[in-house]
């Protein structure tokens, strides 16, 4: 089998655990080759070339070969020094990480993911008032690269466009239909979710800026993803979930 | 391994490289040394792993490896319970310990959350830090996880509590080693100890 060399890739580190004696197993997100996973050897020794490098959120140039299956991290150096990740952002940050982990499939390459991870953890940095808006932009953009993207401009039914003081029945399986008699009698059902479209207007042009499109953006874009991850849950909504009693006392809902 | 070794042996070679840092070859020796020259050494160890596996457990105020209910740490009338002191293993309270600093008391997660691993918050015992938290008593929380990623999100999950509980949390420092040089330091390390910087 021939022997794959790939040189000085830009690249993150998505997950890390320990492999064998004194080594890691990197989960990576890389520009050009997609998600991928390599060894790195001795990455665990006090001594090590790597020490303090591979961590997560770390914008990073990495090189590495590879046989079919695991690779073997080469060179390992900083792209650029990012601000840390600390706090809320910090857990925003391990959601993301999750959400790739599970959806995005090892050696498939795909630019826009890596664009939109850059662009995620860049907003993530800025703090805290906005994660939440980056978050729901940031699935968003990763159900359109994966090839869900959402139909948010249009009423799937009459083809009109959105209009901002309506109600919409969101389908899961087609998309905003307008609600009838503008539905605010409609009971919830499954598979739908009942939105403004006001909200559905700002989450199609990325300005998240009211509690309440952010809360119904967060409804939608659940359900959506929901349908992808299957019954398995995303553990790194423990991170917040055991605090909302807390964070309700300071009037503000936690991330994903 | 050798076609024409015991199954016996072989057990035993096996067995030994559940250890960290074990492989075949250490194994091997480790087996032929005891087999060989000290049989009275090996009876020693089936005895003392037996015994400490059958009666070691955790201590149930601080979840530290205990043959007590309560170890003897935290039933010392000495120690300051006002300050608690939160650790990811049993070997960071030996590590603090040696310090002689510190005089409160520890409480020992056995691990970080971790999502990815799929360990939440309960996995690493924080219900019971919760109520310890709610009983009071507690002023002051130190939170030394490791200063890794997972180990950042455990320390930001408990100052959360705490300060639900009116509790002071606060992060041990990073930075420059004692006794290090800045040149031969990673750039990591290095911004953190920057902006981690006190006054004078």
């Amino acid at each position: 089998m021939q022997t794959l060399r790939v040189d000085r890739q830009p690249a993150y580190v998505l997950h890390r655990r320990p492999y064998r004696n004194n080594s890691l197993l990197l989960e990576l997100l890389t520009r050009d080759h997609g998600r991928v996973a390599v060894v790195a050897r001795g990455a665990r020794q006090p001594r090590s070339r790597y020490h303090g490098l591979l961590v997560q959120f770390q914008p990073l140039l990495v090189s590495w070969s590879c046989k079919g299956g695991l690779g073997a991290l080469g060179q390992a150096e900083i792209h650029w020094t990012a601000r840390r990740l600390q706090g809320e952002s910090l857990a925003c940050g391990l959601y993301v990480n999750e959400l790739l982990m599970r959806l995005v499939h090892r050696d498939d390459p795909c630019l826009a993911i890596f664009q939109l991870y850059t662009s995620v953890l860049a907003r993530l940095e800025n703090g805290q008032a906005d994660n939440e808006a980056a978050l729901r932009l940031c699935e968003r953009d990763l159900l359109q690269a994966l090839g869900y993207g959402m139909a948010l401009d249009h009423d799937v039914e009459n083809g009109e466009a959105i209009r901002p003081e309506c109600v919409y029945n969101y389908f899961l399986d087609k998309g905003p239909v307008l609600a009838s008699g503008n539905g605010v009698t409609d009971t919830p059902r499954a598979g739908v979710v009942q939105l403004k479209g006001s909200s559905l207007n700002a989450l199609a042009q990325g300005r998240l800026d009211d509690r309440e499109a952010l809360k119904e953006a967060k409804r939608l874009t659940r359900m959506t993803l929901g349908k992808l991850l299957g019954n398995k849950p995303l553990n790194s909504r423990s991170l917040f979930r055991e605090r909302q009693g807390a964070v309700r006392k300071r009037a503000s809902t936690p991330g994903p | 391994m050798k076609v024409n070794e015991s199954p016996l042996i072989r057990q035993l070679v096996e067995a030994f490289q559940c250890l960290p840092g074990v492989g075949p070859k250490s194994a091997q020796r480790m087996s032929y040394h005891l087999l060989e020259r000290d049989r009275e050494g090996g009876r020693r160890i089936v005895e003392a792993l037996a015994e400490a596996i059958e009666k070691v457990g955790r201590c149930g105020r601080c979840r530290t490896l205990s043959e007590a209910e309560v170890c003897a740490i935290c039933s010392d009338p000495g120690r300051d319970p006002a300050q608690l002191c939160i650790l990811e293993t049993p070997a960071d309270v030996l590590a603090v310990e040696q310090t002689t600093s510190y005089k409160g008391l520890y409480f020992v997660l056995m691990g970080h959350l971790s999502p990815l691993d799929g360990i939440t918050p309960e996995d690493i015992g924080l219900d019971l830090l919760a109520r310890r938290f709610a009983a009071g008593g507690v002023r002051e929380v130190i939170i030394a996880t490791n200063p890794t990623v997972e180990g950042e999100a455990t320390a930001h999950y408990i100052a959360e509590m705490a300060r639900e509980h009116a509790i002071k949390p606060s992060r041990i420092a990073f930075g420059v080693p004692f006794g290090g040089e800045l040149e031969y330091l990673d750039s990591g390390t290095l911004s953190h100890a920057i902006l981690g910087r006190r006054e004078l």
